[in-house]
């Protein structure tokens, strides 16, 4: 989904958001993936990282904002 | 394994439940939830109840039935695969044809401007381009993969099928991905909707 959306984790304008990015949420986040990839400041996905090689930078990603994943399933790591 | 950013956390939530979060989110994003929910609308209801204005809530998806550019997929195992999901799926009280309905939800639900931004995750190299290409090369590798996963419950408590009938179907459906010779495609639906800012609804 990434490549599809060439290289963006999103789609929203919330670089410049009014009031800033603080609280996010990320429901049914499953491995938990694009939460934590959302809270790097370098983002790279985690699912290429060894398997292609290939490195995707977000270079708008948001160290500052809270980001919470929620699911059914307690696989996100510890 | 991933280290998890100081600024991550997780929690085991029932979307469909109601949320009991404390502040308001900014943003607010789901991906491949087609097959999570009973009631999609109850999900984006609760979404939108808990975005402060002028907010944004995003979703990634993609549906069924998978659509064949061609006739490549008459009578093959791929196309039967992809109507027994969607039976299943209904027999089980849920809708996988939904992510083209999501702008219209969302609509209803009173989001503002909603863009929605479609694009095809191709099954197989077949399509044209190196993006194509490699997108297509991951689905199948995600489809050779996920196979059994995202098919053995729904087809065994939805249709009633035996765990060997459906390993013998789906033995079917891997030789015709690996074969490369169906045009088989996900169609993918991105939403992004706003929350009216407060000022406006001061105005009406």
């Amino acid at each position: 989904m990434i490549l599809a959306l060439d290289g963006k984790l999103h789609i929203a304008p919330i670089e410049d958001m009014a009031g800033g990015l603080h609280n996010v949420l990320d429901i049914g986040t499953g491995t938990g993936n694009w939460a934590i990839d959302f809270g790097k400041p370098e983002f790279v996905p985690s699912t290429f990282l060894n398997t292609c090689k290939l490195t995707y930078i977000l270079a708008n990603a948001y160290p500052s904002a809270s980001v919470v994943g929620t699911d059914l399933s307690p696989i996100q790591p510890e | 394994m991933h280290s998890i950013p100081a600024n991550c956390r997780f929690e085991i939530n029932d979307a469909e439940d109601e949320w009991l979060f404390p502040a308001p989110f900014d943003y607010i994003h789901g991906r491949a939830l087609i097959t999570c929910f009973k009631s999609h609308r109850t999900v984006f209801q609760h979404a939108f109840n808990a975005l402060r204005s002028g907010g944004y809530f995003e979703l990634q998806d993609a549906d069924l039935p998978l659509p064949f550019i061609d006739d490549s997929g008459n009578g093959t195992a791929l196309e039967l695969w992809s109507q027994r999901l969607l039976a299943g799926g209904a027999a089980l009280g849920k809708d996988f044809t939904r992510a083209r309905r999501y702008k219209e939800i969302l609509e209803e639900i009173g989001f503002v401007d909603v863009v929605e931004k479609r694009t095809q995750l191709p099954i197989g190299t077949w399509a044209a381009g190196k993006k194509m290409k490699t997108l297509g090369a991951w689905m199948r590798m995600d489809m050779l993969t996920g196979l059994q996963a995202m098919s053995m419950a729904i087809m065994t408590r939805g249709l009633g099928m035996t765990s060997e009938e459906v390993e013998k179907h789906l033995v079917d459906v891997r030789a015709e991905i690996e074969s490369n010779k169906l045009h088989a495609y996900f169609p993918v639906y991105v939403s992004l909707s706003c929350l009216i800012p407060e000022m406006l609804i001061y105005w009406w």
